[in-house]
This record gives C-alpha cells, structure tokens and sequence, in this order.
C-alpha cells in the first residue's frame, strides 16, 4: 500500500503537518478548495432547507442512529433480501479476508493463461483493506476510473480527500503524468485532460472482466445498494464487466429505500453544494433474464474491519458517518496540513477519529490509538466539524475522549501530564495558585521586555522554557506585570468604603 | 441458524453482540415532513422541475404531444447512431421513426460505445432537485450513460414533487435490477476544481418534456 | 440578584484589563442603565481555574474536581458572567459530561451552566440592554474589527460580538473575511502542534490587517494571547482588546490604550528559531497594518 495513507507505524505526524505548512502550492490548493466548498455547502443548505437546515439533520443523525441500534435485524434482513434478488452475499472479519473473498472470486472466473482485468469505481473501504495491492500481486490488473483517483493511480500518488481525493494535486502534475503513462500529448487544460482520461477508460470498460465498487448505503428491506457518483462511472463499471463485486462497510445499512431522502439530500449538498450527485445508482441483484447488459454475477462483501468493535463502544455514533467531507472542508487544521498528514485514507476531523479504531478488528481496542497516538492531540476543538456533519457527529467530543484513552495509558508526554497534574494541584488550592500566578508575573517582570499594550503594563517573553518552548518559537507571549486585577478591585473596594 | 455460512453467522453474531453492548438511545425512525421543504406548497411541478434540471445544467424543450416527432426529428438532425432505449412502446416507435436509419439494435450492450444518442424515456421525475428516474425494467442498461448524449423523453404528469415521492408514491421503481437518478450531465472537478462535463458519462442530456 | 465575576485565571495572567473593564461595564449598566440600586459586581477570591486544560487534555477526573469547585465557589450567586467565551463555554458545554446524570454533582453543573455567561451575552440576552444605550458621548469611529471564539459556537454566540459593538458605537466595526475559521490558538494544541497554529493565526492576523483595523477585539483571552503575541513578535501595530474593553473604552471608562507593536526593542519575526508559517520572506517590522499572514 501507499505509504502516504498507510505509514510504517507507530505514525509520526508532525513532520507531515510542519512539512505541509511550508508547502505554498499545498497551502493555495488546499486552502482555496475547502474554503470554497464549505462557504457554498453553507450557501445552498441556506437556500434550500433555511432555518428547517438543523432539523433535517437531526432527522438524519436518529434515523442512521436507529440503524446502528438495529444493525443486527437491518444486516439479517440485508443479507436475505440481497440473496432473493440473486446475489451472493459474503462477510469479513479483516481487511485481508475481505481481499481474499475477491480474489477467490476472481479465480473462478479467470481464464488459463490470461491476466485479468478490473474496472473499479470510487471506495473508501477497498482503500482501507488494500484491495489493489492485492489484485495485483494476484496479476490482476485495476483501472481507477474515479478521474481524480485514476490520475493519482497512474502518478503513484494516494488520495488526500474523502470527496475530491486529488486536492492537493494540480493539472501540471496530471499533465506530466499523461504524458509519462499514457503517451498522450501536452496540455494543462482540464476539459483536454479529462476527455484524455475519458478516451483511455473506454475501451478498458469494454473488456474488463470484473467490476468493483464501494456503496453509500445499504438498504435492507430491498437488498440493495445506494453507489452516488457525479462521473457516471459507476454505472459503467456495473455494467459492462459479467462479475461486479460491492465491498462495503457494514455502518452502511439504512433501513431502506423508506429512509433515504435525508441523507441522499444531505450528502452532495455537504460534500459538493449539489442537490443530489448526478448519478445516485441503485443496485438490486445481477441481470435480470432477458435483459441486456449488467453483471451476471453481483457480489456483496460486508466488511467489518474494525467496526464491530466501535459498535461495541462509546464511540458507535462514529459509524453513522456518511463520508461527506464535509468536516474535512471546515476544518482549520486540514486546510493547513492536507490530507496526506493524517497518514490514513480518513483524513481531517472524522479521520482523526476513526483511523485508531481500525485497528480494532485484530482485538487489540488500543493498537490504533498507539500507532497514531498524534491524530487526536491534532485539532484545536474549534468545533467547525460538528457544526458542518449532516448527521451531527460530535466529533470533538470524541477527539476529547481519545485524549483521555492516551493519557490513561501513558501514550501522551509525560512531562506535560505532570504539569497538568500541579495546574489541578494548585487550583485547588487558592492562595497557592494566585502566589503561583504572581511568581510568573514576577518572573516576566524581571525577564521580559517592556513596552505598553492597551494601556496595561506588559512584559513580552521571548524565549519561555518547557511547554512554553512551542508558544515562544514564533510568538511573544505577553504577561501582565502591573498592578493585578485582584489588587485594582480590591482598591475600589477600599476606597469606596468596601459597601459599594 | 442459516445455511450461510459459518462467516456471515459468525458476523451476525458478532454484531447481535455489539449492538447489545451499548443502550439503544434511538427507538424509533423519526417521521420528517421537515426532508420536503424545497417543493413544499409548489403547484406547478412541470415548471420547477425544468427550472431545477437546467439549474444543474441540462437542457430542456416543452412541448404540447403533437410537437413531439418534430421535436425529436429535430434533436436527431445530424446525429450519427442513435439507440432508443423506451418502455412505453408508443413513445419508442415514434423516437425510433425520429432515428431513421441511423438506429441501433437495442439488444446489444456493447454497441452503445459506438452510439452519439441514447433516447430514452423515464420512470418518473422529480421537481425538487430537477432529475430524472430511470431503470433498467424494459430498457437496455445504461443507454443513458454510455453515448455521450442523452434525451430524455418525459411527461408532465410523471413529475413528482419530492425524492420522498419516489420511495413512498412509485416503490416499484426500485424492483429494477438497477435504477438510476440523474441530476445533471456527468461532472468532475477533480483537476483544480474546474468544472468539466462528460467525463464518464452524457456531457449534454436534453430533457423533452411533454405537457 | 448577585452578580459574580469569573475571572479565568487565563485572564487573572495575561488580561487584568479585560476583567476590569468587565467589572466597569457591569457597573454602568447596572447602575445607569437599569439603575438597580444595590447590586453589585462581586468577586468569588476563591476562584482559580475552571479546568478546561485538564478536560481538553485528557484528564477529565482531574477538571471534575475544579468543576466541583466552581459550583461551590459560584453557588450563592445568581449569575456568573466571564469575558472569556472559551472557558464560559466549558462550564455551560462540557462539565455536563464529567458527571453521572442524576448525581448531585451533575445537578450543580447543570445549575452552574444555566447562570453562566459571556460579557456581551450576559447584556444582550440577560440583562437586554439594547446596545445603542450603550454609546459613548464621543462615540469612536476609528475602525475595528472582531474574532469570536470558536467555543461561542456551541452556545449559538459565535459571530454576535461585532453586531453588538456595531450598535454600541464602539468604533467602525469592519467585517472580518474568513471570520468563522479559528485563529489557531487551541490551548496546548498551539504548542503541540506550532506551525499549524501559527500558520492559522497568520492567516488571521492577514484577514484582519485586510480590514484595516488597528483594534481587533477578541472574545477569549487565549485566542487574544495567541494573535497578540503573533503580532507582537511580528512588530505588527494591532492593539488586541477584549469585548469589555472595546465598550469600557467607548463609555469613557477606560482610556484607549496603545498598540503593542512599533517598539524598537522588540526583535522582529525574522528570529532564525521562528519558522514563518510557510512565509519565510518578509517579517513585518513595524508596518501598520500589514501583518504577514501565512495565507500565500
């Protein structure tokens, strides 16, 4: 797998996050991008929903919530109606299982002597189980048709986006990359590019012999599959090759087609500033006898992964995520890092949420909170996130929770601990904690530079140590020298005679 | 138990576990009149179905039934091969007279990469967001993806006010072995962000809508 | 009634005049505006800190201990107003939380938050003073501009502090671009993670250098620490007040302070140690006006 989303653990994010904020071009693309989509997604739930915005997603939240509380009935009920229209339904434990189900359905289909090939729409989760690396140590060969993930497949790059995964990439890499892979001509101009990128996947669509794709929702009173695209390549990757498999998370499951409309209202809205996708495609079993064109066989594989144990948890409304990217685009330190700093194919707030539990399917709950022990620590609780999630995810709430898991088990700086620890210490004890406050007035007074900041009397620390050390590296930290707050009230008091 | 399998058993146990580990805290699917808002109180759905669909970027004609052929006719003009994929046979005979020679056998998947037209007509509508319903129930799969342009015959009274509408009025529409919801002409913007149409799909989708 | 400041020993540190000029406001509406006769501000000596870096740092045992505390502290009052939004919306968010619902200790922290307030909250939707009551007799046209703290989002106050100042006549009250995105600060995420942040209050500081206000007003006094001291190393001129501060100044009872840069002593940004938010350049050195954001 790509290193970019899938680093040698434990992850370091740091040298990642200072690297990406010294990245002009990152800076621009990224910055502009999520600037843009989050002011339009404000712009068109205004104009459409007003006021009735927040409740729309609250209906979302209870009714993803309800499936979540049900999933056991909804993933039965699934499963049968699934298999009466036809297909085959498969499940996994692991990332790997998953994998190895493709590739055993895969050999039953192959040919003697030829390699296979597969076209392959848009998937968080065949990102998240390393379905490519293992199709093509199996010789089977994948063709992304997502435009934005096919140009990162043909320049070894990896998405840094759940919704527009090549963001931070600009049209003189794809245009070089073409150039390089495709033997085409030239040209920076996007419309060339895309019909460059549109010409090469034809013939390909034509003559795979499998499809895949991911899915947005599960549906189980019909047995079906939700797959929302803007480039229709969905449909033609289901409809061409004779074998399509759907990998998906189990978190997918809605009641049914009977619950839909919030969230296919809330989605592209969120995500794009659309009304709905341009293709929201229903999938309900192979082809149909008598009918001309679609998948003789149609594969489900449920997916754990991981999210059997973050059911289990506190964290279950994680799961009611419907990958929107909206809290990637409203989010303050994503604009500045990218997504490549997250070291996951879930990058931003929900990334830094969710990853740590992916871990969990192996058993150990705290495997993924210690290989990316800094995720939770990057945010600063600004709060964008909840307020963007069409289904009111608080995820700041559970960046706060994962902070406590680490500091319980020792994963977090000890010696910050320690001075959090001697803060409460103090606190508790007021004369202490204000002797406390007027030693660092003290020390600033002695130390510090001078001048006059809004007409109260300021020392500047240059250079602070400990913690400090981070706060004084580009700024000034600015305490209060003159006279106290305490010591000017209880002057007034005095002099008004203590009875005011 | 099933005869499943051990795996998909061994999963629903798993999850029939998990889910108890937790309280329930949502016992039931909230009802939400609130999901409607955009069509709400309109009357005149036609209109606001062809003001949504060509805010998000498709193109359509009103016509009276008898302007219909010529309509058509005209859309074909010049076009190269044209495969008409119609459940309403009426509406299929008179698109395929529209075709002329220029029609393609509608039994042959693969034939569809070389068509410029697929003419279709559609399941139902819908004002809200301007789309078009389309399965696969009496049409060859995908004839509305796969040319590069797409016309969409449909009839003023198949416009439904709400994608509520769709689930609730015309479940049927998802027995299809497929079923799709179209919004638009096929879009990107994964290169900077520019907008480009065509990429997989129709870069142009007419809508003829009749009445 | 009985009004109790919280001072937020963030406050009681780096912002002693923030906590005056909340003292000084609440005593002029109090007494001039509704003219109620005998009450007073008061201030609760034994109140220290609110716990808000325990809670966001993993240790929430150690904040419900502090938030134990505060319920005491605050108990005999009636309502407890802060000029600092981000701890105000600990006690009213996030102490719920810490505590099993039905305990008596979740009891007080439920009572604690429905009397807790920020300054310009406390006026607006408490006391109602209608802010044009609240001009000064020179009223200041020099042009300011405001930064909300991103924690007034939860309390639905996010984005009301320039409209309130607008009519208050507290100076030409410019629109800040990009005003919903945090300034970076954080708490420790700011000396966690310093370039990010850093970066983030460049931006900031660009945005408001844009607006061509000298005066930002902020509304937490981290996140005026953060953008103060950004400024500061900077030698940028932008005088970083809070909300009461902006209105003390307006009613006359506070002078107009100084801006905190142009100080030919101050080092300026181009410290080697300093990394620049991506901008390595130019640090600003004392121009006006012109901070060196870190938006490119």
């Amino acid at each position: 797998m790509n290193p970019l989303i899938a680093p040698p653990l434990p992850f370091d994010m740091k040298p990642r996050a200072r690297d990406a904020v010294r990245d002009l071009k990152l800076q621009q693309f990224v910055g502009n991008a999520t600037h843009l989509k989050d002011t339009q997604r404000g712009g068109i739930f205004g104009r459409d929903f007003g006021h009735d915005y927040d409740e729309l997603r609250t209906v979302a939240r209870d009714t993803k919530q309800y499936a979540l509380d049900h999933l056991d009935e909804l993933l039965e009920r699934f499963i049968t109606n699934a298999e009466k229209s036809g297909a085959k339904v498969h499940a996994a434990t692991t990332g790997r299982e998953a994998c190895e189900i493709a590739l055993n359905i895969a050999r039953a289909h192959g040919a003697q002597g030829r390699a296979m090939s597969c076209v392959k729409s848009k998937s968080m989760v065949t990102e998240e189980i390393g379905l490519l690396p293992a199709f093509e140590a199996a010789g089977i060969k994948t063709l992304e048709t997502d435009l934005g993930e096919f140009i990162l497949q043909i320049d070894g790059d990896a998405p840094s986006h759940i919704v527009t995964p090549m963001i931070h990439k600009d049209r003189v890499a794809t245009a070089k990359s073409f150039v390089r892979e495709l033997g085409a001509r030239y040209t920076e101009d996007p419309t060339e590019l895309t019909m460059i990128a549109r010409a090469h996947m034809r013939g390909l669509y034509r003559t795979a012999d499998l499809g895949v794709s991911g899915a947005n929702f599960l549906l189980a009173d019909e047995g079906a599959a939700v797959i929302c695209t803007n480039e229709g390549n969905f449909d033609l990757s289901v409809g061409g090759p004779p074998v399509h498999i759907v990998f998906v998370g189990i978190e997918k499951l809605i009641r049914g087609a009977c619950d839909l409309a919030p969230f296919l209202k809330l989605l592209a809205r969120s995500g794009t500033a659309q009304p709905l996708t341009v293709y929201t495609s229903f999938v309900r079993g192979p082809r149909r006898v008598g009918e001309h064109g679609g998948p003789k066989e149609l594969h489900f594989v449920l997916v754990d992964a991981g999210r059997v144990g973050v059911l289990a948890s506190e964290k279950r409304d994680l799961l009611r995520c419907i990958r929107c990217g909206a809290c990637l685009n409203a989010c303050p330190v994503y604009r500045k890092v990218g997504g490549h700093s997250y070291g996951s194919m879930y990058a931003g707030p929900i990334g830094a949420v969710l990853t740590p539990e992916l871990e969990r399917a192996q058993g150990n709950t705290d495997a993924g909170l210690a290989n990316y022990a800094d995720l939770p620590r990057a945010s600063s609780l600004c709060g964008a996130c909840y307020e963007a999630c069409p289904v009111k995810i608080d995820i700041p709430k559970f960046l706060m929770h994962d902070r406590a898991r680490l500091r319980e088990r020792g994963l977090s700086p000890k010696s910050e601990g320690h001075m959090l620890k001697l803060w409460r210490w103090l606190a508790e004890r007021p004369a202490m904690f204000r002797f406390a406050i007027r030693a660092v007035r003290l020390h600033a007074r002695m130390l510090g530079s001078k001048d006059a900041r809004s007409g109260a009397e300021h020392s500047w620390i240059k250079s602070a140590p400990g913690p400090g050390a981070g706060w004084t590296q580009s700024r000034d930290l600015g305490i209060a020298t003159g006279e106290s707050f305490r010591e000017w009230f209880a002057r007034r008091d005095n002099k008004s005679g203590g009875g005011r | 138990m099933s005869a499943r399998g051990p795996a998909i058993d061994a999963l629903l146990a798993r999850v029939r576990e998990a889910v108890r580990a937790q309280a329930v805290t949502v016992a039931a699917v909230p009802a939400h009149t609130v999901v409607r808002r955009i069509a709400r109180d309109q009357a005149d759905l036609a209109s606001l179905f062809a003001a949504k669909a060509q805010s998000v970027g498709m193109r359509v004609t009103r016509v009276t039934d008898a302007q219909l052929d010529a309509t058509l006719a005209k859309l074909l003009e010049s076009r190269a091969m044209t495969v008409v994929a119609m459940r309403d046979p009426s509406l299929a005979a008179r698109a395929n007279a529209a075709a002329g020679a220029r029609l393609a056998p509608n039994n042959n998947d693969d034939l569809l990469f070389d068509c410029e037209v697929g003419i279709t007509d559609v399941d139902c509508a819908i004002a809200e967001s301007g789309s078009l319903v389309i399965s696969t129930n009496g049409r060859i799969r995908n004839a509305w993806v796969t040319p590069p342009i797409h016309i969409a015959v449909v009839r003023a009274a198949q416009v439904l006010a709400d994608l509520v509408d769709l689930f609730e009025l015309r479940p049927d529409t998802l027995d299809a072995a497929s079923t799709t919801i179209i919004t638009g002409p096929s879009k990107t913007a994964d290169i900077e962000g520019v907008l480009v149409t065509g990429v997989h799909g129709p870069a142009e989708v007419e809508i003829v809508l009749v009445g | 009634m009985r009004i109790a400041l919280f001072t937020t020993c963030l406050a009681e540190a780096l912002a002693p005049r923030a906590l005056k000029a909340t003292v000084l406001v609440l005593e002029h509406v109090l007494e001039h505006v509704l003219e109620h006769e005998g009450v007073t501000v008061e201030l609760p000596a034994a109140q220290t800190c609110c716990g808000q870096p325990m809670l966001s740092n993993g240790l929430p045992a150690d904040a419900a201990i502090l938030a134990r505390r505060m319920c005491e502290i605050f108990a005999p009052y009636n309502a407890v107003v802060t000029p600092s939004g981000s701890c105000c919306s600990v006690v009213r968010e996030k102490y719920e939380a810490l505590f099993a619902r039905g305990s008596a200790d979740h009891k007080a922290v439920v009572a604690l938050a429905a009397k807790t307030f920020e300054l310009i909250e406390f006026l607006e939707t408490q006391l109602k003073i209608d802010p044009a009551t609240l001009r000064g007799k020179t009223p200041s046209a020099a042009p300011i501009t405001c930064h909300d703290a991103c924690h007034l989002r939860g309390i639905h106050r996010h984005g009301s502090t320039a409209p309130y100042l607008t009519r208050a006549c507290c100076g030409d009250v410019r629109e800040l671009p990009d005003a919903a995105q945090c300034c970076g600060f954080g708490g420790m995420f700011s000396t966690q993670f310093p370039e990010v942040s850093t970066a983030l209050g460049e931006e900031k500081l660009a945005h408001v250098a844009s607006t061509g206000a000298a005066t930002l007003v902020a509304s937490d006094t981290g996140c005026a620490a953060h953008l103060a001291g950004l400024a500061h190393r900077k030698n940028v001129a932008l005088r970083v007040i809070s909300p009461a501060e902006a209105l003390a100044e307006s009613l006359g009872l506070l002078e107009t302070g100084a801006p905190n840069g142009g100080n030919p002593g101050a080092p300026n940004g181009g410290n080697p140690g300093a990394p620049n938010g991506g901008n390595p350049g130019a640090p600003n050195g004392g121009n006006p006006g012109a901070p060196n954001g870190g938006k490119p």
